[in-house]
């Protein structure tokens, strides 16, 4: 793809300078249609492609981890600990690992891109305009929708039959419906755990952190 | 050196259309995403300034041809 944006650009340098240096050998209609093909062809055959490889390339996990806040939630990806969401994900393939923060943080319909392009905006604002929170401050805009855990997961016949999405009649139907949160307190709760080791870290004395109790369901439930 | 090369707007757009296609295709190539955004950004306003300028030229020069063509006309009526 680069080296195809190179090449457009190169050819549009040799139309303007053929129309620059030889500008009195043409003819009226000649010119005109030179300075069209430059200035309506030429951005359209160099915008289109240019466009969709700095969007495609932003959906990658090293473009998000370009902000050095991120790089906690970046680890927390290639974490051991199977109560993280995030890591259990990238584990074991349930996302593309190359676009893996792109993949659960956009939302599945129409919009969900444009939004998640808008709200990168907002995070470059806040990165290099005002004091960018603690790596364990970060939290979503918006409380993290359910649809997108399920858009994988409700199809899925070992979510379906898991007993903890079946602890009482009618419980996986109000998962179904979002009624009731995947990444709720009890359940799924460490979503990239960098909080919760920024809590474990204030407090040094062998306190169990109340996640790691019994009543949680393993992250491969 | 009038009729060698083009005239100065003409200078200007292909100028404009050229920063800003440079900018759009260095853009995918930066690391910092404040500089993915800026180059991304003026070089779509760069292409559309070049754009703008070029349709503005295109409307006074048809303005120009149709009043010239009125001139005539009121000297030799048809």
């Amino acid at each position: 793809m680069s080296i195809l944006l190179w090449f457009i650009l190169a050819a549009d340098l040799l139309l303007i300078s053929m129309l620059i240096f030889g500008w009195h050998s043409f003819g009226r209609i000649t010119r005109r249609l030179m300075i069209g093909l430059i200035v309506v062809i030429f951005p359209v055959l160099g915008a289109v492609p240019a466009n969709v490889h700095t969007i495609e390339s932003m959906k990658n996990v090293d473009f998000c981890l370009r902000c050095h806040t991120m790089e906690k939630h970046g680890d927390s990806l290639k974490s051991e600990d199977e109560e993280i969401v995030a890591a259990v994900h990238w584990a074991n393939n349930y996302v593309p690992k190359e676009k893996a923060c792109y993949t659960c943080h956009t939302d599945y319909d129409l919009f969900g891109g444009v939004r998640a392009k808008l709200s990168g905006l907002k995070h470059l604002w806040v990165y290099y305009f005002t004091t960018p929170p603690k790596p364990e401050e970060i939290k979503t805009y918006k409380p993290y929708d359910v649809n997108n855990c399920l858009y994988c997961h409700a199809e899925s016949k070992r979510f379906r039959a898991k007993k903890n999405h079946n602890k009482e009649p009618g419980y996986l139907e109000k998962i179904l419906s979002g009624e009731k949160g995947c990444l709720v307190a009890g359940c799924h709760d460490i979503a990239h755990g960098v909080r919760e080791a920024a809590e474990d870290a204030e407090e040094p004395e062998t306190v169990a952190s109340p996640s790691a109790e019994g009543a949680k369901p393993s992250a491969d439930e | 050196m009038s009729n060698k090369y083009p005239p100065s707007h003409v200078i200007q757009i292909l100028a404009l259309q050229f920063i800003g296609l440079f900018l759009l295709v260095i853009a995918g190539s930066m690391h910092s995403p404040l500089g993915i955004a800026a180059a991304f950004t003026f070089g779509m306003l760069f292409i559309l300034a070049a754009v703008a300028l070029w349709l503005v030229q295109l409307l006074r020069e048809s303005k120009e041809i149709s009043s010239d063509l009125e001139n005539v006309l009121k000297k030799r009526p048809l």
